[in-house]
C-alpha cells in the first residue's frame, strides 16, 4: 500500500523539459482572433503547469545557493 | 529475497468509525477554503516563508525526517483543517517539497530528501553476514553458559532445623 505518494508526484513533475508557451502575435487586421477553447486547452492554464513554475523558481534559487552565488 | 518487517495485523480503522460523527462536522468533510492551486500556493508560500516556521524546518531536517515525509504531512494536516481538498494537496506536495529543500540547503543542513528507494529489492550480503554473525555469537554464548553451569559442583542445601548456617 502506498502511503505517502509525495516521492512519486516530485518524480513526475518534469521542470527541466518544461516549455514556456510563447505567444504568437499576429498583427493583421483580419488576422484570426484566439480561440476560447485554445485558451482552455493552453498548458500555462493547467494547475500543474503553474506548480511547475513556481518549482522552477525555487529549483534555480537552490542551484544559486549551491554554487555559492 | 528481501527481509520484509511485519506488520502490526489490527493497525486499521474500525469499521463504521468514520460515522461516529455527523456527517459535515468535521473540517473535511466541509467546502474547502482554499479552492484553487493558486490559493494553496499562496497559502503554503506565506507560512513556510516566516522565520518560525524555518527554525522548525531546519530542526526537523536535522533530526533525519524526510523532506517527503514532512511535505506529505503538511498537506495531510491542511485537509484535514480544511484548508483545501486532497487533489489540491496532491498537486502542491511537490513544491512544498522544493521549498522544504531551499531552507535546508540554505541553512547547509545534510538532510534526507527521501527520493531514494526506501527498501531495497533484495538483502543485501552484507546484512545477512552481520545478522549471521550476531546469531552465532549468540548461540557461542548461549552454549558457554550451559558449560559453565555443568562445570559447577552442586552444593545440596540443607533445609533441616538443626543444620548449619551458612
Amino acid at each position: 500500500m502506498l502511503n505517502n505518494p509525495a516521492r512519486q508526484l516530485y518524480m513526475n513533475m518534469d521542470i527541466d523539459n518544461l516549455e514556456e508557451e510563447k505567444e504568437v502575435t499576429s498583427t493583421g487586421l483580419l488576422s484570426p482572433r484566439k480561440q476560447m477553447s485554445n485558451i482552455s486547452k493552453s498548458a500555462s492554464q493547467q494547475p500543474a503547469f503553474r506548480v511547475a513554475q513556481h518549482m522552477k523558481t525555487l529549483r534555480k534559487q537552490r542551484g544559486m545557493l549551491k554554487n555559492g552565488d | 529475497m528481501a527481509i520484509e518487517e511485519q506488520k502490526p495485523l489490527l493497525d486499521a480503522p474500525i469499521p463504521g468509525m468514520s460515522m461516529t460523527h455527523e456527517l459535515g462536522a468535521r473540517p473535511w468533510q466541509t467546502a474547502a477554503q482554499f479552492t484553487t492551486v493558486d490559493e494553496a500556493i499562496e497559502y503554503y508560500m506565506s507560512r513556510m516563508a516566516t522565520e518560525e516556521y524555518m527554525e522548525q524546518a531546519v530542526e526537523v531536517l536535522e533530526m533525519g525526517v524526510a523532506v517527503t515525509d514532512i511535505a506529505n504531512t503538511m498537506q495531510m494536516a491542511g485537509v484535514m483543517e480544511g484548508k483545501h481538498s486532497i487533489d489540491v494537496g496532491m498537486l502542491v506536495t511537490p513544491l512544498i517539497m522544493e521549498m522544504l529543500m531551499l531552507i535546508g540547503d540554505n541553512a547547509e543542513v545534510d538532510y534526507d530528501d527521501g527520493l531514494t528507494d526506501e527498501k531495497p529489492t533484495e538483502t543485501s550480503d552484507a546484512k545477512i553476514d552481520i545478522i549471521r554473525r550476531e546469531m552465532k555469537e549468540r548461540i557461542d554464548k548461549v552454549e558457554d553458559k550451559v558449560d559453565t553451569v555443568d562445570d559447577e559442583p552442586e552444593v545440596e542445601e540443607t533445609k533441616g532445623l538443626m543444620a548449619r548456617r551458612v
